[in-house]
């Protein structure tokens, strides 16, 4: 509706050009094209009157002189003005098309309409909008392959675990050969107080390596004592706080307790702390 | 024939005009109806689409384009009349005003405001009476 007074707006403007004005004032715009409108409106309502007055439907010129007559609006010059030079016929106005739906971001194509539904409604959206493909497989939930499925899984985690703890860590060999990755074993490693786990039962297991570490010192304080019985006779001008000094002064001891000695003397060899801001302080010596 | 007899009518229908008018009147017909034949090739600035529109709202049902073109050059004519006294009354008024500032004796842009606009619309007939602000 809006649409052609807007273009009668512009027919307005295109006359009162003619006419020789440059400028109007927005309410004498209005008021001109309220004018305009009015009069076609009732040139239209007038003639139809006339035109069912005369008993037909269609209207014909001589309810328009009628018309024009009725309404006191003089058209004795309508001939020269329609012959006028200057006239302004505007641009032939072209039928806007009807501003069609983006297209830019179509994925696939519209599915025509079934066959229950009339063409003049609007088309299908984009398929992609309704048509649901699921991204992934449905699970199979057969009670069978799920038994299956998790027997193998289980199996190959146990495999593939196994196998890397062979290749990273200790391992020992069922054969004689020296090939070792024949057959590879984990390497069991032995408790040194194996029964300590059947009469301490546990709720929890912890990390084995915190286990480890709570284990070593006590063999190491035991053998200490040990040793200073055994050099009671000897100097020893080594402070307690080394204790590898005492392991040289016994290198004769091939018995078990010197294996375990030296088992300690490494343990204990890693314990002095490498950090030198952690280690004690020394006093310096003296300058000369 | 049925011309003839619409022209007798408009002479009863134009009681308010003067004696001379009723005798135009009476031929005002036929020189329309021949300015409609040569309106087939015319085309007015108002576009056919548009007059058709606002006619048909009317209740116009127009079966001939060439009535819609002549509604709408009798629309054009009545405007541009009412513009000419307005550009007039416009002309007047500049004229009255010496104005040294202008270059030209005449002011080159015409606005058409309402003061020019309300004294030609009154010579129609239609009386305008516009606040000069909104409250």
């Amino acid at each position: 509706m809006a649409e052609h007074r807007t273009v009668l707006g512009v027919c307005l403007g295109a006359l009162l050009t003619e006419a020789g004005f440059d400028a109007v004032d927005n309410i004498a715009y209005e008021t001109m094209l309220e004018v305009l409108t009015s009069f076609m409106i009732s040139t239209g309502n007038t003639a139809r009157n006339y035109c069912e007055l005369a008993g037909r439907v269609q209207p014909v010129v001589g309810d328009l002189v009628m018309t024009y007559a009725d309404l006191g609006i003089d058209l004795r010059g309508i001939e020269r003005y329609a012959r006028r030079q200057q006239r302004l016929v505007l641009p032939a106005l072209g039928v806007g098309s009807a501003p069609r739906p983006i297209t830019i971001l179509q994925a696939g194509s519209k599915l025509p309409h079934p066959s229950h539904i009339p063409e003049h409604l609007p088309a299908f959206p984009d398929p992609h909008a309704y048509i649901r493909t699921p991204t992934h497989k449905q699970p199979v939930t057969e009670y069978e392959a799920l038994r299956e499925k998790a027997a193998a899984q289980k199996r190959d985690i146990e495999r593939a675990l196994t196998k890397f703890v062979a290749k990273t860590g200790d391992t020992q060999s069922l054969f004689t050969t020296d090939d070792v990755n024949i057959f590879p074993l984990v390497a069991c490693k032995p408790h040194p107080q194996p029964f300590l786990d059947a009469l301490m039962p546990k709720d929890q297991v912890f990390d084995e390596e915190d286990e480890d570490l709570e284990l070593q010192p006590p063999p190491k304080r035991v053998k200490r004592g040990l040793d200073l019985s055994q050099n009671t006779d000897k100097d020893s001008d080594a402070d307690d706080s080394t204790p590898p000094s005492s392991p040289p002064e016994c290198p004769d001891s091939q018995s078990e307790v010197g294996k375990e000695i030296l088992q300690a003397e490494k343990i204990s060899s890693e314990d002095p702390i490498d950090n030198p801001y952690l280690q004690a302080v020394k006093k310096p010596h003296k300058y000369i | 024939m049925k011309l003839e007899s619409e022209e007798k009518c408009t002479d009863g229908n134009t009681s308010g005009a003067t004696g001379g008018d009723q005798a135009e009147s009476k031929t005002a017909g036929q020189p329309l109806a021949e300015f409609l034949m040569q309106l087939e090739d015319y085309t007015p600035t108002i576009p056919d689409a548009v007059t058709s529109h606002y006619l048909t709202m009317a209740g116009f049902e127009a079966s001939d384009p060439r009535m819609v073109r002549l509604v709408s050059l009798a629309a054009q004519k009545f405007i541009s009349d009412i513009g000419n006294d307005a550009l007039q009354h416009c002309k007047a008024r500049s004229s009255a005003l010496p104005n040294k500032s202008s270059k030209t004796s005449k002011d080159k842009k015409y606005t058409l405001t309402m003061e020019d606009l309300a004294p030609a619309l009154n010579e129609y007939g239609i009386t305008v009476k516009k606040p000069p602000y909104f409250v």
